[in-house]
């Protein structure tokens, strides 16, 4: 009775019958689970972005980050938020080397290249000590900051410690100074791509810049004509 | 190269796999008793290790993401483990006795080691490529090897040691194991993930 | 042998984590609060009860020399579920319990009942194991959980407990303070039940 054929009957009996049972479950689940992370960017959204009226998680716009750039992933998706039809912000997740590892945080920018608020979307930090970034008590100081009103070293936002103007957390530096260098990889990357962000509904690049060289070009004849 | 170097140190000092991630804590506690089982045990984790993180990355990079089975990647994690220290098993036996006689008694306990797993799932999370899931593979085992031998070290000597009556065993072993990842501590922010 | 008695046994007398010590990395892991021990301790609750149950059920057509391949499968499948609900349903939960969801298949409590109980034992008997052992585990998570969080952040199930003078003590949140804490809670353990043993 116990023929290597019977062994190999049950245990193929047994992955097939867990296959199937998985593969049912995961299509009823598929759904709330996709739902879920939806509902999770768009509760970072709604705390990084200026207000908007629009879906900003259905509204994203994927750019290509330059080699030398750093702090964010290469395919950047960013989430527009809109007020009627005109962009009042962009908010797009970026990253900084804490202490325990990367601090992944939702980083939104108005129009002014202001940061209009942030959140903590993954860390691993020291609970107690370094976690308080999450804290909006900490978090709070990042918003109306931008590269040209905050003390910046080697051209980043920086904590006090560093010379730059941030307050660091009681007993931890490493994680308040990746999430300067997180935000200020965000700003540093909305001061390259602004334009080209903002210049999102006319799909092409191209057709954004030739409008702007004019615009540029028609000025000063206005001032001649006055 | 100064990448690889990061991973290795960072899987064996700074997120040591046993005292920082709590992983593999049950043969830690149960063959830490004398120094050379122990290193017996490292080295059969760290050989089983290193080639379930190339199998685990082949199988998910080359069936589970192509044919859209994410969800099946539990299930098949732990058969390719559990597969692997069979097979493991079989070829030592076959082609290095002496080796074979050396791991073979930890080489089952090893299936049903978390640390194992728990790699595999890293892997994916941090999404390495072969190279790197390599070399995470390596110095996870050795991360863990290194956990085991400080505490056989330290075991050997507790047996003289006039333990309290209710914290004698496993007790004072969380305790010691406890200390030692105190010092473990030390080592975070060494390198820069 | 009756079903109160196998779903009483794994409270205190058989307790997983605190008499068999079985199942420690999840317990050291994600024991800095009290509510993350009662979700990972559910978590495994129905992994097990539903693995006890499907095992029992085929316990007489599994040949013995696969079994353990069979009952890897079969709590493996249990896990991915449980994985996939907690993604869709309670995806806080899940982000803090994180990798260590996937590791209940490598816990030992698991696959231990599977191949000592539910192999051997007819269907409600193995019900009442699972879930007998499941809470008991949990309750011994809970318990974990609560000195971490009241010591390491003075708060118990996210409400303060002490007042703002109190100064909490991080190493509790941090790996030593598990290790510590849980080697502690054994030794009280044996101290109190000593008189039962001898």
């Amino acid at each position: 009775m116990h023929s290597t054929a019977r062994l190999v009957f049950a245990l193929t009996i047994t992955c097939l019958g867990s296959a199937l049972a998985l593969a049912a479950i995961h299509g009823l689940t598929e759904a709330p689970i996709q739902e879920q992370k939806r509902l999770a960017t768009m509760r970072a959204v709604q705390e990084a972005l200026p207000p908007f009226d629009n879906d900003p998680v259905a509204d994203t716009l994927q750019i290509i980050l330059e080699e030398d750039e750093v702090g964010a992933e290469k395919m950047l998706t960013v989430y527009l938020g809109r007020q009627g039809n005109t962009i009042t912000g962009v908010a797009f997740p970026v990253f900084g080397e804490g202490y325990g590892g990367l601090i992944h945080i939702m980083v939104g920018i108005n129009l002014k290249g202001e940061m209009s608020g942030i959140k903590v979307l993954e860390h691993l930090e020291t609970p107690g000590l370094g976690a308080k970034i999450e804290e909006s008590s900490f978090t709070d100081q990042f918003k109306n900051r931008s590269l040209e009103n905050s003390t910046l070293v080697n051209g980043n936002l920086a904590v006090k410690k560093d010379g730059g103007d941030l307050d660091a957390l009681t007993g931890a530096t490493i994680s308040p100074r990746g999430m300067a260098m997180a935000a200020s990889a965000g700003l540093k990357i909305f001061q390259r791509h602004g334009t080209q962000i903002l210049g999102a509904p006319q799909e092409q690049d191209t057709t954004m810049t030739i409008p702007e060289v004019g615009a540029l070009e028609e000025e000063p004849q206005k001032a001649t004509e006055d | 190269m100064g990448e690889f170097f990061i991973i290795l140190i960072s899987a064996v000092l700074v997120n040591n796999f046993v005292l920082a991630r709590f992983l593999g804590i049950c043969p830690f506690l149960g063959v830490s008793k004398k120094t050379d089982t122990a290193l017996g045990m490292g080295m059969a984790v760290i050989f089983v290790m290193t080639l379930a993180s190339i199998f685990t990355n082949l199988i998910h990079n080359l069936v589970l993401i192509p044919y859209h089975l994410e969800f099946l990647q539990i299930v098949t994690f732990i058969l390719v483990i559990a597969s692997l220290v069979q097979l493991v098993e079989t070829v030592l036996r076959k082609l290095s006795p002496a080796l074979y006689h050396a791991l073979g008694i930890y080489l089952p306990l090893i299936t049903t080691n978390c640390a194992i797993l728990g790699l595999a799932l890293l892997n994916v999370i941090k999404q390495y490529d072969l190279t790197r899931c390599i070399v995470f593979g390596l110095g996870a085992g050795l991360g863990f090897t290194l956990a085991l031998l400080i505490m056989s070290g330290i075991r050997e000597r507790l047996q003289f040691a006039d333990v309290p009556k209710p914290l004698r065993g496993v007790p004072i072993t969380l305790i010691v194991a406890g200390l030692l990842s105190m010092a473990f501590m030390g080592f975070s922010g060494l390198v820069k993930m | 042998m009756s079903v109160a008695t196998e779903f009483t046994k794994g409270f205190i007398r058989e307790n997983p984590l605190f008499r068999l010590v079985l199942g420690m990395c999840p317990a050291l892991a994600v024991t800095t609060m009290a509510i993350n021990g009662v979700a990972m301790g559910l978590a495994a609750t129905a992994v097990l009860v539903g693995s006890n149950l499907v095992i029992s059920i085929l316990r007489r057509f599994i040949p013995s020399q696969v079994r353990i391949p069979v009952f890897i499968v079969v709590i493996a499948s249990f896990v991915t579920i449980i994985d996939m609900v907690m993604a869709g349903y309670f995806y806080e939960l899940h982000k803090v319990l994180g990798l260590f969801i996937p590791l209940i298949v490598v816990n030992c409590i698991i696959l231990g009942r599977a191949e000592a109980f539910a192999s051997r034992n007819p269907i409600l008997l193995s019900l009442a194991d699972g879930l007998g052992m499941g809470l008991g585990f949990t309750l011994a998570l809970v318990i974990l959980g609560s000195v971490r969080e009241i010591l390491g952040s003075g708060t118990i199930f996210g409400v303060s407990i002490f007042a703002s003078g109190f100064e909490p003590a991080v190493i509790m949140l941090l790996p030593p303070g598990a290790f510590l804490a849980l080697g502690l809670l054994l030794g009280l353990m044996n101290k109190l039940t000593k008189a039962e043993e001898t």
